[in-house]
This record gives structure tokens, C-alpha cells and sequence, in this order.
């Protein structure tokens, strides 16, 4: 097992809940170039373990706000919530996300005491991807099963355009179109994606 | 929020989405030559970074460990490590910088990011060091000419080199002297 690998587990294993964790098996390009609105999505959401997400939405899709991960700008004293930009679309008639994170020059334009840039130094955005279930008063994300999914693109079971890294790494480098085609086939795959972490609704303050 | 305490280096030789700098996937050098670059090297201040960042080098066992930080900075957690890999091409001295273990040097984890590689030529004297980097907007033209030839993809208008280790280093063995290939020179002192 690589450095690298040991050391995103190990802060895989200090995160703050599965959500937070997305960065296996990532793709250079996203899945959705645009977003639709999950309007029964915004809002506060908790687990049972009180790991606090929250949705909002924002002009090119959503943000994922991670209260619980405040972080500190190197050279200020400020602190700020750690935020992914998220897409929604339908395929196959199944709700799937597309998180990637902010990126520096929107940080800049848009924030309100983000981070300082250090965060993204030698750090390029990708995406990752998972179904969603939404309803009212309840929220599931069930992530990409990464080793199954990197297991499918290495047998040849799925035939996604790739980059090796190492033996546990890759970097899928599929068209946008190709990963829908894709995402669309394995929608309903019982391996495709993980079990799913549950929040239920919540309000701001509670 | 960038102001004025951020890393200019750092950003120029790493970011690829600043600064002119074409990210890789792959290294440049999967172990380094020795070089005497150990120890504290600075900054000048000036109108951008009224403050001096520090630069710190310690050999390792494959690498060179970076700690960068500004001379506010007194916590780690406040500091970005870099792994740094040198190496000699046509007779010229080259750096390959990524993240220290590939996560930021607090440990937390980002969503949706991927560490990658940034390169950069390097001058070295005994009181002064000096990197420039890999000119994005050169190396696109380049490739768009068909002056060379790298794998690469284009992501949102960005190239992003996808190129193996061995044909990175054929290519900038070529292109070692040109005068347009690397810039954003960053200079450091003892």
C-alpha cells in the first residue's frame, strides 16, 4: 500500500462521515456539466452519529457545507466550513451526485473567509460520484463502490478511458457523455455503489 | 481568501489552475539526485508578499521534504510540505514537486481533489535558488503546433499531462534550454 494511499485513509478515517470521504476511484471529468434542482434536498441534514451536512443551492448547481470541518487559513486566525460544489442529474431514472471541490478562483470571487488557497496547492479537482435518495424529512448517499467499480475497469467489465497510478490507483479520464453511458447502464448494479449513509432532517441551530 | 500571506512559490510551482503551470499525473523523477540544497532559504520581500515565506529542505531517504510557510507562520499546521524530487536533464538541474503524502500538511482530507505533480527548472548556488516553472501557455502551443508531443488531456480548457514519467523526461530533455519553456521565476537566499 503506497504512502499517499495510507495517508488519505488515514484522513479518510478522520472524517467527519462518509460524505466527506468521496475521493476514491476519481474522474477527471464530471458526470453532469450542469445540474438539475433537487429542491427537497436543501436544507440541514444529520446523521445518527450527529454528523451535520448541509445543501445550498447556488447558481451552477449546489454546495455541500460540512460544519463539523472548520478549517483555518494558514495566515489568518479565520476559520471557515470545508464545502464541495455538487451536481445532481437523472440517469435511469436514478438521482446521482457529482461532488468536486471548489475551486481557487471561485473561492475567491464568492468567499466568505474560505480557505487561503493553501488547501488546493498541488491539489487538481476531480469528481466523484454517488446515488442519492431524497425525500422530505430523509436523505440517502450511497458512495461509488471504488474497489468494485476499479475491480469492473480493470477486468474490462466496465470500458472507461483510464490512467493506471499504481496497482491501487486509478484516474478515470472518460468523456462526460461516456460516463453517463456508463453510470446509466449500472444504475441498478447491486455493486455498483455502497451501503448508504442515512441523515434525516434537521434545523440550522439544533 | 488570498492576501498577502500566501505562497507564491507554492502556488507557481503547484497549483496548476495559477500561475501558468501545467499539472501532471505522473512525476518527473521517482527518486532525486543529492544536491545541496538542505537547510533554510527565504524570499525578498516585496510588494507582493510584504512578508518573506521560508523554505525549508531535508533530505529523506528517495526525496527532499519542503516545509513552506510565512515568516507569520509559527504552527505546522500552518505550513504546506512538498516531497521534492531533483534531477539532472541535458546537464540542467530539474525539480518535481508534490504534497507531502499527497493531503495538505493538517491532515484533512479534500473532496474531490487529486494530488498531482508540478515541475520546475532549478538554479542553484551556494546562497541562492531559483525555480522556474513549466510554462502552461507554452507547452500548449506547443503541442497545438505539433512542436511536441505529450499525452495529455484538456480538462475545462486546461492541459493536464497525462504523459508517462519516461516521456516527460524525453520532452524536457529537449526542451531544457529553450528560453520560452519555463518561467515565473521564484527566487530564493540563504
Amino acid at each position: 500500500m503506497s504512502a499517499r494511499r495510507i495517508a488519505v485513509l488515514a484522513a479518510v478515517a478522520a472524517c467527519l462521515s462518509s460524505v466527506a470521504c468521496l475521493e476514491e476511484t476519481p474522474s477527471l471529468r464530471p458526470l453532469f456539466a450542469t445540474s438539475i434542482r433537487v429542491p427537497e434536498i436543501e436544507g440541514h441534514w444529520v446523521t445518527s452519529d450527529g454528523e451535520r451536512v448541509q445543501f445550498v443551492k447556488v447558481e451552477d448547481g449546489y454546495e455541500l457545507l460540512l460544519p463539523g470541518w472548520e478549517l483555518r487559513a494558514s495566515h489568518q486566525k479565520e476559520r471557515a466550513t470545508l464545502r464541495a460544489r455538487v451536481r445532481f442529474g437523472r440517469l435511469s431514472d436514478q438521482l446521482l451526485a457529482d461532488f468536486s471541490a471548489v475551486s481557487p478562483s471561485r473561492d475567491t470571487e464568492t468567499s466568505s473567509g474560505d480557505t487561503d488557497g493553501v488547501s488546493f496547492l498541488g491539489l487538481w479537482p476531480v469528481h466523484v460520484f454517488a446515488r442519492v435518495s431524497a425525500s422530505e424529512g430523509r436523505l440517502e448517499i450511497a458512495r461509488l463502490d471504488s474497489e468494485w467499480f476499479l475491480k469492473a475497469i480493470r477486468s474490462g467489465q466496465i470500458q472507461l478511458r483510464h490512467e493506471v497510478l499504481s496497482d491501487e490507483d486509478i484516474l478515470v479520464t472518460a468523456s462526460t457523455a461516456q460516463l453517463q453511458a456508463t453510470f446509466a447502464e449500472y444504475a441498478y448494479h447491486p455493486d455498483m455503489f455502497e451501503e448508504p449513509e442515512a441523515f434525516t432532517r434537521t434545523g440550522a441551530n439544533q | 481568501m488570498l492576501r498577502h500571506g500566501f505562497l507564491p512559490l507554492a502556488f507557481a510551482l503547484t497549483s496548476g489552475a495559477c500561475f501558468n503551470q501545467a499539472p501532471s499525473i505522473h512525476p518527473l523523477f521517482v527518486d532525486t539526485v543529492t544536491v545541496p540544497v538542505d537547510g533554510r532559504w527565504h524570499t525578498e520581500e516585496g510588494p507582493w508578499h510584504p512578508d518573506r515565506d521560508l523554505m525549508t529542505f531535508e533530505r529523506r531517504d528517495d526525496h527532499y521534504e519542503l516545509d513552506y510557510r510565512s515568516q507569520e507562520c509559527k504552527q505546522d499546521d500552518c505550513s504546506v510540505r512538498f516531497d521534492v524530487r531533483f534531477g539532472r536533464l541535458s546537464g540542467r538541474l530539474f525539480a518535481d514537486f508534490t504534497l507531502h503524502d499527497g493531503v495538505p500538511n493538517d491532515g484533512r482530507n479534500q473532496i474531490g481533489s487529486w494530488p498531482v505533480h508540478a515541475f520546475a527548472r532549478v538554479e542553484l548556488t551556494k546562497d541562492r535558488l531559483e525555480f522556474s516553472v513549466l510554462d502552461r501557455d507554452w507547452l500548449r502551443g506547443a503541442m497545438e503546433h505539433r512542436l511536441l508531443s505529450l499525452k495529455h488531456e484538456n480538462a475545462d480548457g486546461d492541459v493536464f499531462l497525462t504523459a508517462s514519467t519516461r516521456d516527460l523526461q524525453r520532452v524536457l530533455t529537449e526542451w531544457a534550454n529553450h528560453p520560452d519553456a519555463f518561467g515565473s521565476t521564484t527566487t530564493f537566499s540563504r
